[in-house]
Order: structure tokens, then sequence, then C-alpha cells
């Protein structure tokens, strides 16, 4: 049985949106196989084990973010000799930003990243947050945006994917994310690999082909389950969003007006064509607004933006 | 004049309303926001000992209740948004609902709970005399952002305070809150030796836990055992038995007991524990639920943290049947990615399949999937999941449901329907 060595980027410091379940999947994928995987989790001032076959990061804070980049300085030269050797590495939201030149934060401090990928982040007031699907190299991928950073891409860096339906990179160009050579970065939580097996057996293929030299035909998993919560993910609103969803709506309020808080939310949000409010989409959200008031309790933890 | 007018109409919307079978607070209350915006100000001002804000990320509900109760019961006549009215119009619709039609407000003070974004709101409108915070936790982050926005919205109703801020001195973020000019601050937390069984957000990715306390605390959770819990208080250990399920509960109590204390030292603290032993779960937060000799527990769980200390009710209940149900509307978070920072290994001890339901059902089945946690045919529909449940518990014995926010309503109507459940 062979080992599988699994690296947990700053655990920490970069773990707010449940990307901690991205290693729960790869661990349990791989095990599932028969494969023994080992996971390390390596912090500020900690080293990479001597044996690197997968590297994994997660969103943070600002605050975490700013606790991480002297750290990530030191290991930047070791991270991309990994990945120029073919390491697949998945890097969410706060880490993907700091693989990319740097992250200009809103209040205008520099926070310098590794440069492995040819893109740079500028903090901004609009959050772009909601459900989110892309199209890959990989097939479609869902998952949940949530981040105020806007990314830019350069003129040869690739993308992950295009935005078919949420805001993507920086919500104009569409983008989504970035690739080089085995190294992703995404903003999709949800997490990414919980709810996109074959993304998560892509990468497993190539840090198997990585570690043997050979791509190993993957046994099959049932995935029924990972499936149906995508497909669900898929038809439910996201917080940007003006989408449909689904009947399995529960509330005693129906499920039209679950789309107006987060609409109203939508703080400094510039209106693109396809969330723009036509008047007519208006005057419905008012009446969903009386509907909402009107019945009981259904909206208890806020009527109004939480931002001041 | 104008006072009067919109606690006429107020009350004569909630008089309507309730005509056509509906108890909503927040038609009367926009409207009488809408008519006279200084409504607010102009009511609590009445109160002769004034306001007090709960708040913090878990625990609001069951705290505010406590604290009511315990007040209650020092004779004090304490005005309560009990009705899940979480937010700023619920509280003017309570004001005019409590005021008489002469536009008198009989009640010393006003307890109300709030999350953090309206808590700034209504301490922009009225200063509180006192804010009791609780615990700054991952939650709603599709709202919020990040945890660090939160707190610093907190700082802004501290800052707002006149007389009194209560803190989890075992929060990292609450216990270094700044003080405004006048106020004082006074500190709850647990005991050194249970601090472990307290984890705090950044704990539970590995993070050291500090271990000395920062401040001096009033009112101390020494220990916890399944219903009964010790507290030290000035110096005296007392024990108690609780009726409200759970550790976090018990430190609930222990925030409650510091803000009465803190504000009336002359009350008897035997005496406040005698009355806390006969406080019950509020809706929906450990509540129990009499089925045909089965007993149906409603857990609410809305975040990492609350799930995880929710998942300790298993200890003391033992149930032969459990249901998760997850929705994700606004008021739930509409971001599920959370349920992958929660550990669900405590549900392996169940013999039965764990259930599943709401509109993300596949999402914690598929989460179950990967502890290795059985778990049977996702039933998004909350009256199939209720009814497999009850069909799965055996006589004698209890199930749980463990459910995020707005399918708590659903559920409780649907158990309405079957046995008795108090009207909120």
């Amino acid at each position: 049985m062979s080992k599988i060595h699994l690296v947990h980027l700053y655990p920490v410091e970069m773990n707010i949106y449940g990307d901690t379940g991205n290693r729960l999947v790869m661990a349990q994928r791989l095990a599932w196989r028969g494969y023994q995987p080992v996971i390390h989790l390596v912090g500020v001032g900690e080293k990479l084990p001597p044996q690197v076959d997968f590297i994994l990061g997660g969103g943070g804070q600002d605050s975490g973010q700013a606790l991480v980049t002297a750290d990530l300085a030191k290991k930047a030269a070791q991270l991309k000799s990994l990945a120029a050797d073919g390491v697949p590495m998945l890097m969410i939201c706060g880490l993907y930003q700091l693989f990319g030149h740097y992250f200009l934060t809103k209040e205008g401090d520099k926070l310098p990243g590794i440069g492995l990928f040819d893109l740079i982040t500028r903090g901004s007031d609009t959050r772009l947050i909601g459900n989110i699907t892309i199209r890959t190299a990989f097939g479609e991928v869902v998952g949940y945006e949530n981040h105020s950073g806007l990314t830019e891409l350069a003129a040869g860096q690739a993308a992950f994917g295009q935005a078919a339906r949420g805001q993507g990179n920086n919500g104009q160009d569409r983008t989504e994310g970035a690739t080089f050579n085995n190294v992703i970065g995404s903003y999709l939580h949800g997490p990414i690999l919980a709810k996109n097996p074959a993304l998560a057996d892509e990468l497993i293929a190539r840090v198997l082909q990585h570690a043997s030299g050979a791509r190993p035909a993957l046994k099959p998993l049932d995935d029924a389950l990972e499936l149906a919560a995508s497909e669900r993910a898929k038809r439910r609103r996201g917080a940007n969003d003006e989408g449909d969803d689904d009947a399995a709506q529960q509330g005693e309020h129906g499920e039209r007006c679950a789309a107006r808080q987060p609409v109203e939310y939508r703080v400094g949000q510039p209106e693109s064509p396809q969330h723009g409010c036509p008047r007519g989409r208006d005057r419905h959200r008012r009446a969903c607004a009386f509907q909402c008031n009107f019945t009981h309790v259904p909206f208890p933890r806020s009527h109004k933006p939480p931002q001041e | 004049m104008r006072n009067l007018l919109s606690i006429w109409l107020a009350k004569a919307l909630s008089w309507g309303l309730r005509q056509t079978g509906r108890h909503g607070a927040a038609l009367p209350g926009l409207i009488v926001e809408k008519t006279y915006p200084g409504f607010l100000h102009a009511m609590l001002v009445k109160l002769p000992e004034g306001l007090i804000i709960v708040s913090g990320t878990n625990g609001k509900t069951t705290t505010t209740k406590i604290l009511t109760e315990l007040l209650r019961a020092q004779g004090k006549r304490v005005l309560t948004n009990r009705h899940g009215g979480n937010f700023v119009r619920g509280i003017i619709a309570s004001l005019a609902q409590a005021a008489t039609w002469g536009g008198r407000l009989d009640y010393d003070l006003a307890v109300v709970e709030l999350d953090e974004a309206w808590a700034v709101r209504l301490a922009k409108q009225h200063r509180p005399r006192a804010v009791l915070l609780l615990n700054v936790t991952r939650d709603q982050l599709d709202r919020f952002g990040e945890i660090d926005t939160t707190a610093k919205l907190l700082q802004k109703v501290v800052d707002k305070t006149t007389d009194l801020v209560v803190l989890n001195d075992d929060d990292n973020r609450l216990c270094k809150m700044k003080l405004p000019a006048g106020a004082r601050a006074v500190y709850f937390g647990v005991a050194a030796k249970l601090q472990a069984e307290f984890p705090s957000d950044e704990q539970f990715y590995g993070a050291a836990k500090r271990t000395t306390p920062w401040h001096a605390r009033v009112v101390e959770l020494e220990a916890v055992a399944g219903e009964r819990a010790t507290y030290k208080i000035g110096g005296e250990t007392h024990k108690i038995g609780l009726q409200l399920d759970g550790q976090h509960n018990a430190l609930n109590a222990a925030a409650a007991l510091s803000t009465l204390l803190a504000l009336y030292p002359d009350a008897d603290p035997a005496e406040l524990l005698t009355d806390l032993g006969q406080i019950k779960a509020a809706f929906g937060r450990g509540e129990l639920i009499d089925l045909d000799g089965r007993k149906i527990i409603l857990q609410l769980v809305k975040n990492p943290a609350s799930f995880r200390q929710a998942l300790r009710v298993l200890d003391i209940h033992r149930p032969s049947a459990v249901a998760v149900v997850i929705n994700d509307d606004y008021a739930d978070g509409r971001d599920v990615s959370w349920l992958w920072d929660v550990d669900f290994k405590p549900l392996e001890q169940l013999k039965k399949p764990i259930l599943t339901g709401g509109t993300r059902a596949y999402d914690m089945a598929n989460r179950l999937k990967y502890d290795e946690v059985p778990a049977a045919e996702p039933s998004p529909p909350l009256k199939d999941v209720v009814e497999q449940l009850v069909a799965a518990i055996s006589p004698g014995h209890s199930g749980i449901i463990f459910t995020t926010y707005t399918a708590m309503w659903p559920l409780r109507r649907l158990l309405a329907k079957r046995t008795k459940v108090e009207r909120v």
C-alpha cells in the first residue's frame, strides 16, 4: 500500500470557509482506493515535509493573509520548484490570491504574493458572493464564492475556467481562477472537491502519476450523493444572483422571497446586465417584501444590509 | 402625540394581523418606523432602568430568556423580544404592544437579543445601559464576510454603551474590546480545567489555547457534568441542577448571572441559582416535544461552533434516531461549506442511519459519507423526514432533529399537527 503525502498549508490561519473539507475529500478518495494518505499540516515557521505529493491551501480572513505573507515568501522558491516539477496543488481564495504577485488591500497595503501565477488582486468594497458554476477543462465545476478581492490575470495567464453563472475572478471578464502546470487556483468554496468528484479524481490521478510516473486507472467510486448535492447547488440562487431556486423550498414564505435580502445586501455591487434589476423585478421584490413581513418571523436576522 | 398615534397604529395593525391568523411583528414595526423614526428612542427612554442588548454569534436567544426570567424572579418588570423578532422592527412592534393605549410603558427595563448588525443599528438610535456579548465565531460568512468584521460591529455597540459591558473573557476578540468613557466592564468565563471543553474558533483549526484568564471573572463556570453545573461567584462555589442541555447553555447562564449581578449587586447569588434551575430551554434550542411517549428534541444549528456544541447533547439524550435538516435560505446562511468544519464522528454511535432533510439534504448526506457515518437516502421534504424520524424512534426513547433556522419553524408546525407544541 503506497503512502501519498498531502500537505495542508496554513490550516490555522487560512481555513475560514470550510476548505478543510478538500483535505478530507482527497484523503478519503485515496483511502477508498487502497492508498494510504498521510496528512502534513504546515503552518507559519514550519517546513514542508521531505516528500510532497499534493499541496492544499484555503481561504482566510484579511488578517490571516497578513499573518502568512512573510512565511510564504520564505517558502516561495520551494513551492515554485515543486510546481515546475509538476506537483499538483489546489489553492483556494486567500491562498490563490497570494500565489499571484500581490494583493493590494482596500486600505492600500500591498501584501506580496509568490508570483507563481501571473496575476494581481485588488481589494474592493464589493463582495462577490454566491453560488457559482464554471466551465473548465475538467468539466463543469460548481461551488460558492465569497471574496472582496478582484483578481486580474495577465495576458498569458491561463484561467481555471469561465464563469457560466456567478462572478469569478473580478465580476467583469468571466474568468475564474488560474492554472499553471498541475497547480489550480480558484475562488470556489463548497468545498470545491466535495462538490466536484471528477475534479478531485483528476487531481488524484495527477498526484499518483507524479508520485509513480505512470497515470493509473482509478477505481470508480459511487458519486451519486456528490453529484446530487452539486446538482442542487447549481439550482440554488446565489446571493448576487437572480437564478431560480428549486422547488424543494421549505419555508412557509414562498421561495421568491428568499432572494430579497441577499439582493439588498449587494452593497456597492456594480450591476452587470445579467444581474441588473429591471423595473418589473423591482416591483416583484417589493411584493415579496410585503409578503415576507406579513408572515410570521421569516427573516428575523435582518431586513437591512448588515454593513454600516 | 405622534408617539401615541404610532402606538395606536401598531396595536391596530397587530390586532388586524391576529384576526387573519397571523402574528407577525415586522409589518407593524415597519410602518411605525416609517411614520415616526424617533419612536424607538422615545419609548425606550421611558424605561427607568434602561436597555440591555444581548449579542454575539451563538446563545443569544437562550441567554436572553435566562436573563429575562432571572430579572423577573427578582421582581423586575422586563420587556423582551422573545417572539424571535430578532431585529429592530420586531422591537418596535414589541414596544407598541407593551405600551398602554395612553402611551405608558409599565416596565422597568428591556432585555433584547439582536445579531451583530442589528445591535449596531439599535445602539445608534438609543444608547444601551448594558451590553452582553457572548462570543464571536464563524457564522453567516455569506453575509458578514469575515469574523473580524463581526467583531468590529460589536465594538461599535460597546462604544455606545453608557454603563456596563459584559464580556466573555475566553473569547479572544471580545476580551479585547475597548471601553467607552464612563462605562465599566465585567467578565465571565470558564475555569482553566474546563477550557478544553470550550474551544475558541481558532482552536478548531489547531491554534493554541490561552490558558490564563485576561481578567477577573464575576461568574466562572467551574464544572459541568450532564445537567449539573458548578459556578464560582465572588469566591464561593455553587452547585446546581439545570434544565438546559449542554455545556454551552451552562456558560450562557454564567453570562446572564454576570450581567444581573453587575447591574444589581444586592441580588443574592444563591437565590438566583435556585431560579436558574427552573428555567427551561428556549424554543428550538434543545426544546423537548412529547409525542406518544416518545421524546423529540429540536436543536437549532447555525454554524460550526453551534453544531459542534449541539452534537454533545447526544451523550445526554442517547437518542434512538437522528435527523439533520439543512436549509440554505438567507437566514440559514446560503453557503453550506461550513458543514465541512464540523466533525460528525459523534453520530457514528447511533445504530440507525442518519436521516437528512431540507434544501441541502444531499450536501448533508454527502458530508456524512466522508466521515463514514451511515446516512439514509436524503429526503428534502420536511414532512417526509419528520415521518421517517417518528417511525424510527422506539417507544419510550428519544429522537433529535438538528435543524437550521428556516427549517425549524415548519418543523415545529409539522410536529404541532401531531402533538402539543408551545406557541411562540
